[in-house]
Formats: structure tokens, sequence, C-alpha cells
């Protein structure tokens, strides 16, 4: 008898206990609060020229060059870009980094013109036009091989750089976000270990080396906090990579060194290993809503040849021997571009079977709808050039096309040319409308080659361009929002960030290729702090700009 | 005897098989049928096995503490067996001849490059070591030009055999097998020569290019060329996705399986037909 009764007692209690555990383990959380906004749409700007099939190239004066004396790996790993209005006009500027050469602003009048503003500043790797003191100017931050990142502040024609406050290292990597939800922008930096032990030696373990660093804004400074002691970053970005709602860090090393990751929990910086492949020379991540799933995928680059016959590979072999080090047992690291797709509970890398592994010699790679419809394309800058690694080459370099490949609705990806196949030596790039016509224009800052832009001429669907702005806040071009739309059926997710890809800064607008949708429904807005405004609708074509009213 | 050059060496060595079994039956008595397991019996074999071991493991052992590589070690031990297994092949030919001394040469052979692609497997899928360690028992092997070499004496030897009587479905299916497989390893090695000439010219004569993708696997002809970029065939399991090593471990499993289900049909049929 004791034992008939003691069965459903055991029973209830244990689903008693489930649930309480349950509850604890998946707390709801508290509902995020609902802010208002006003909008002001802007039409797009009329064509100048019939549409086509193509994106057309327009030259920059500028040239990034590597040391006087030839480039040699690492001046031949390029310099920056970045994209944002830092003179306030409305349209988005250009400043292109350089290594021996003079770093150079372009200011753009919105109709493919540009002034540009020629500042002192060489040896630059990474860029980004953010407003990192919330006063409502956008900066030009940029780190420096062997020197301390510094701040650019533009004003009436020139451009005024100081050093970072607080910051005493030099770094590589860099990138931007709110980490520590008190709503103004922190720095991540990475170091490129292994230019700065071939610059200055063993000292420069014995001084402390380097790896990768946490700057929280703090009054006018910031505070650092140290990762790790060792890094060669190249790329820095923030996905979600345990999906609870909070941007991680995630940290891309070339030469063999692995990848590395950190969670975001109520302790601190969780360091992580999330990927059972990842490349192994990682020169760029994206972080993009490539199926319209409304979860981001990861897309990292690294070299592989797209083309295998013998001379390509014979090109590729003498310099793949020396930078590929022999991996250990059970190492992830795979020489081939990785996208990390969420599926099944845990990270996938689609890349292969997507066809999408092998884009060159890989540097900037990145996702954007170029032809409206709806879907991001991939595009892909690559080749390689120096005096010592590629010495027994014609001109010391792997010449190959930059690479596109077109998204078939998140099915299958061909490459395609569009006038983008450029066979220069391509280091930075990314995309961002800068005649305003509702077409993601790109931007790419090559080595020891002229600085382009691709003017996007293509024939495309509809679009739809946002700016969010959070007025007299520290971070008030909502570094660090995302922004879902409902277009054609297709659940559609963007993210406001500072910088991706390899060295590129981004511009605050986000890009919706719509394809032939006429309205635009269900847009919701998660800004950086985690509240939420909802939108009925916006007028498609335009360039909307979404202003936080509480 | 108006058959081609082939048939003519065939019909030489059963003349000689005929006089070389008249003398062992005149001396030994009645000649006992060949089996499959006769080609791995060693039991007669047994004093020059243990020798074999003593002597070649003494080699290994020595070539331990000097330090040598693992495959040297290895290749000691296997050096040692060499004797016992050549007069095991010297007894067949003489019992059974040529054909099926041949044929005994070549399951041995062609059994123990399958144990070295399941070698290699297991260090690469099982203990998780790097491609580059996971090069089977005597790596030394693992070379591009022994590779091409080996599978085009295997397809010829058996067509021989084929033509000497080793007639059955599973013959014919691993004459197809190893044409296919040849065939793959002929286009490695163009490719590998093309690489080394492509090397030469830009003066890296000194860099190697081994282990290129071939026709099938990951990175190799069908997952690369625009011909079958994204058609059906890049979807079959495998096919454009094992890695090398694995590609020729399956390439090998099938052909050493083949084989021996071809001797065993094939012997099966030639003891029932001289029992009867």
């Amino acid at each position: 008898m004791a034992h008939q009764t003691f069965i459903p007692v055991v029973f209830c209690a244990s689903l008693l206990l489930m649930a309480c555990s349950g509850a604890q383990n998946g707390a709801i959380p508290p509902a995020a609060p609902v802010v208002t906004t006003t909008s002001n749409s802007v039409p797009f700007s009329a064509q100048a020229t019939p549409c086509g099939t193509n994106f057309v190239r327009h030259e920059l004066p500028h040239l990034t060059l590597g040391e006087p004396a030839g480039t040699y790996v690492y001046a031949s790993n390029g310099s920056g870009l970045a994209v944002g209005d830092v003179d306030g006009d409305g349209n988005e500027d250009v400043v292109f980094g350089n290594i021996a050469g003079t770093t150079t602003l372009y200011l753009n009048d919105g109709q493919m013109q540009f002034t540009p503003i020629t500042t002192d500043l060489r040896d630059v790797r990474s860029l980004a036009i953010v407003d990192t003191d919330g006063d409502g100017k956008l900066e030009i931050v940029a780190t420096q091989r062997f020197r301390r990142p510094v701040i650019g502040q533009y004003s009436n024609g020139t451009i005024t750089f100081t050093d970072m406050p607080d910051v005493y290292s030099s770094f590589y990597a860099m990138n931007w976000q709110d980490l520590n939800a008190d709503g103004k922008l922190d720095a991540v930096f990475g170091t490129y270990d292994t230019e700065q032990l071939q610059n200055q030696g063993l000292i420069f373990n014995e001084r402390g080396g380097g790896g990768v660093f946490v700057y929280y804004r703090d009054g006018a400074g910031y505070r650092g906090e140290r990762l790790n002691q060792q890094a060669d970053a190249l790329a820095i970005a923030f996905p979600d990579i345990n999906h609870d709602g909070v941007k991680d860090i995630l940290v891309g090393n070339d030469f063999n060194r692995r990848d590395m990751a950190w969670l975001a929990t109520p302790t601190g910086w969780q360091s992580v290993e999330p990927f059972w492949q990842t490349t192994e020379n990682t020169m760029s991540i994206d972080v993009a809503d490539v199926f319209n799933t409304g979860t981001n995928a990861i897309f990292a680059t690294d070299m592989k040849p797209y083309d295998q016959d013998v001379k390509t590979m014979a090109e590729w072999l003498p310099a793949m021997k020396k930078l590929n080090r022999p991996l250990t047992a059970d190492d992830p690291q795979f020489t081939e571009n990785t996208l990390q797709v969420w599926q099944y509970n845990r990270w996938q890398n689609q890349a292969y079977n997507l066809q999408i592994d092998a884009s060159g010699w890989s540097w900037s790679g990145k996702f954007g709808d170029l032809d409206n419809d709806g879907w991001q394309d991939l595009y892909v800058v690559n080749g390689m050039v120096a005096k010592d690694l590629l010495s027994y080459l014609p001109k010391n370099q792997i010449d190959e096309p930059d690479m596109l490949f077109v998204n078939h609705a998140g099915q299958s990806f061909t490459r395609e040319d569009w006038g983008l196949s450029d066979s220069g030596s391509g280091r930075s790039m990314t995309m961002v409308d800068l005649n305003r016509d509702g077409r993601l224009d790109v931007v790419v800052n090559p080595m020891d080659g002229h600085a382009a832009i691709y003017e996007n001429q293509r024939c495309a669907g509809n679009s739809l361009e946002l700016r969010l702005l959070q007025p007299n806040h520290p971070n008030p071009t909502a570094i660090g929002a995302t922004v879902r739309i409902t277009a054609t059926g297709l659940n559609m997710m963007r993210d406001v960030r500072a910088a991706s890809g390899y060295l590129s800064g981004e511009g605050a607008t986000i890009h919706f290729g719509i394809g032939s949708a006429t309205t635009v429904s269900n847009i919701e807005i998660t800004w950086p702090d985690g509240a939420i405004s909802h939108i009925d609708s916006i007028p498609v074509n335009t360039l909307t700009t979404i202003t936080r009213t509480e | 005897m108006n058959g081609s050059f082939v048939e003519i060496i065939i019909e030489y060595f059963n003349h000689l098989f005929r006089i070389r079994q008249t003398q062992f039956a005149s001396t030994q008595g009645v000649v006992t049928p060949m089996r499959l397991r006769t080609i791995f019996d060693l039991r007669q074999e047994w004093i020059l096995v243990i020798l074999g071991v003593i002597v070649g493991g003494l080699f290994g052992f020595l070539a331990f503490i000097n330090k040598y590589p693992a495959w040297i070690q290895a290749a000691c031990v296997i050096a040692g067996l060499l004797p016992a297994y050549s007069k095991h092949v010297v007894d067949i030919y003489v019992k059974h001849g040529w054909w099926s001394a041949t044929l005994t040469m070549l399951v041995a052979a062609q059994s123990f490059h399958g144990v070295e692609h399941l070698v290699q497997w297991v260090q690469y899928h099982i203990l998780r070591w790097p491609f580059f360690k996971a090069s089977g028992i005597i790596s030394a092997a693992n070379a591009e030009w022994v590779h091409f070499g080996w599978n085009w004496i295997v397809l010829i030897i058996m067509i021989v055999l084929v033509v000497g009587g080793l007639r059955n479905p599973f013959a014919y299916l691993m004459i197809a097998w190893t044409v296919a497989h040849t065939a793959e390893h002929t286009y490695l090695m163009w490719r590998y020569l093309q690489a080394l000439q492509e090397l030469a010219a830009l003066g890296m004569p000194e860099v190697s290019a081994q282990g290129l993708p071939g026709f099938f696997g990951r990175d190799g002809w069908i997952a690369t060329s625009e011909a079958t970029r994204n058609s059906f065939v890049c979807r079959l399991p495998g096919f454009t996705t094992a890695v090398r090593l694995d590609v020729h471990f399956w390439w090998n499993v099938g052909e050493t399986v083949l084989l021996i289900l071809a001797t065993e049909t094939t012997l099966r049929q030639r003891n029932r037909t001289s029992t009867n």
C-alpha cells in the first residue's frame, strides 16, 4: 500500500521539480519596454542614368601603398576604410586608410562627386566612423601599426586626430558596441602579435604582449578589460552566439591561431569555442541574415583558390606551405571560408555545401542585397601582393578577380560578374548607398591600387533604407539595434553596426531589398538597450529616419 | 595459339607449369586444391615466419632506438616477413602454377594495400590525427607515383588473370572498378606532373605538389567544375564532400572486396570442376 502511494507522490514531486527548474533555467524575461518613435521618409533620388546589368567602376585618386621599399608582409595586409556622414549633410562619406601614403576622406555630395580631404595619418589598419563620445558628431577612429589608436574630428574641411584616451597599446582589428548596457559605445580591440613580434622581437612579450581588450566608456576616457594574452586579430564581430538575445564577442585570428569567442554572462565574459569547424586564417567576419530566417549566420573568409587548375595551384602552393602550419589532431580549422548557420541547436558550417567556401586569397567578405531581390548576396575582395612571400610570381602577386556570389532564395549561390570582378588586390570593402538611389554601391580600398567605388546601376527591385536615431543619447546612431521587417512574405533582419568584414567601418544606414513588394509591414526595432518599437508600415523606396522619442 | 601476345605469354607459362606440376606430382603425390585461405595460410612456413618476425623486429627495434621514423620501423618488420611469403608464393607456383601464384601475390598485396588505407582511415577518423600525419603504416609509399604505378600494375594483372580464367561477375566488376580507380590516379598523376612543371617554371622545384584533389571528393573536379557545380551530382553523398583520404579508402575497400569475392568464386568453381 505504501508502495502504491509512493509512486504518484514521486511523480507529482518530479513534475513540480521539473516545472520549477524549468522556470529557473528558462525564466520568462521581463517584457521589453515599448518605446515610441517618429519617422520621416524621403523618396530615393531619381536614377541619373538608365539602369542596366552592371556596376560601374569609378576610380579614386587615393592609392594605398606598402612600405617605401615595396610591399612586404605584413604591410601587404593593407588598410581599412569606413563610411559615415562625417560632415552632417545627409550623405555617407568615405575615408580610406593607407600604409605608406596618406589617409584620405572623401566628402560625398550624393551625386557620386567627392571632395578629397587628405590627412597626415599613415600606417592605418582598421577604420570606423562612430560617435564615440555621444556628442552627436561622428568621429573617425583608426587603429595603427605600432601606434596607439587615434580619434579624428572633422571640422570645416580639416580632420584633427588625437590619441584615444586611456588606450596605450597598438591594435589591429576593432569594433564598437555597447557591451555593458550603460548606453555608451564601448570598443573591442585585438592585436596582431605576429607583426608586432616581427617588428619588436621578444620584447613585445616582455612589455606585456597583446591580446583582445574591451574598453568600456568611462567618463571622458575608457576603462580596459583584457580578455586574453595573445591574438592575431584581423576581424571582430558581435554575433549572438548562444541565442540568448545578448550580443557576444567573436574574434577572427590569422595564422592558424584559433578564433576566439566570449559569451556575455551576468558574471562577465565567458570564453567558449562554439564552432566544430572554423577558418584557419580568418581574414574577415560578417554577420548576416542570409536565409531570411530572422537568425544571423556568421561568414568568415580564408584563403582558398576558387579555380583549382594546375596553374593556380602551383601559384598558391609555395605560399601556402609557408603560411599553413601543421594542424594538431582535433583542430577545427580548415583553410576555406565558413558560413556558420544555426541549425538543430548548434552552429554548422554550410559554406562548402553552398559553394561559397572558396573565393581566392580573400580579405573582406560581406553580405548585402545588391539586386534588391530580398536576398543578401555575397561579395568578396581578394588577391595578394608581397615581395617576400610571393617573390616567385610575376609582380609578386596572386592576381585574381573579386568574387560576387548571388543568393538564390537562400538555396544556392552562383558566381556572377556584374562588373564587380576587378582583379586588383582588394583588402577592405563595404557596401553603402552613396547616391541615395536605393541600391547598394560597393567601395573598395585595395593594396597597391587605387580605391574604387562601384556604382550600382543594375536594374533592381524596390528597397528601403532606414536610419535610426536616439537623440540626446550617448549612442545616437543606435549601433547595436536590430530591425525586422516583413515584405513579399519574407521576414528580414538587419543590424546597425560600426564595422564588419575586414578593417571596414559600416555606415549607420541599413538597407533592405524587397523585390517587387510595394508595402513593408511588421517593422520591429529592437533598440540597443532592448526596448522595442513597432511601426505598422513605411513607404517603400525611401530613406526613412526613425527617431526614438522616449 | 592464334591469340594475342598476352595469350602467347600465358601459354608459355602454362607450358612451364605443366612441366613443374608433373615433376611435383611425380615426387610429392596428389596436388591439394587451392582455396582462398591458402593465399594467407603461412603455417607451412612457420619457421621462416618466426625468424622473420625476430629479425624484422630486431631491425625495427634498432630503428626505434635510433629514432628513425615509425614507417621505417614498420617497414623492417614487414621486410622480415617477405622471405616467408616469397617461399609461400613459390610453393603455390610449384603446386598450382603461374596463374595461382600471380593471383596469390595480387590478393595478398592488394589486401595489404587495403589495410594500409584502413590504417590511414583509423588514424584520421578514430585517432583524429591531422592529414599530414595520417599516412598509414609505411608512409613513404604514400606518394603520388607509387599509387599511380600500383593501380596500373593491379589493372594489368587483373586483365591477365581474367584472360587466364578469373571469370565471374565479381571479376568483371573488379575490372571496371580498377579502370575507374586507375583513371583517377592517372588524372592525379597528370595534375601532379603538370603542377611540378609549373612550379619548376616559377623557380620553385623543391615544392611538393602531392595531395591535390582528383575527380571525386572535396574540391575534386566534380565539385569545382563549372559543368557540375550545383548539379545533382554534387548532392550525392560523398561524391563532392569526402576528403581525399576517404575517397581512396573507399576505392581500395571496393577493390579488395571485389578481388576477394572474384578469387573465392573462381577457386570454388575450379575446385568443384576438378572434384567432379
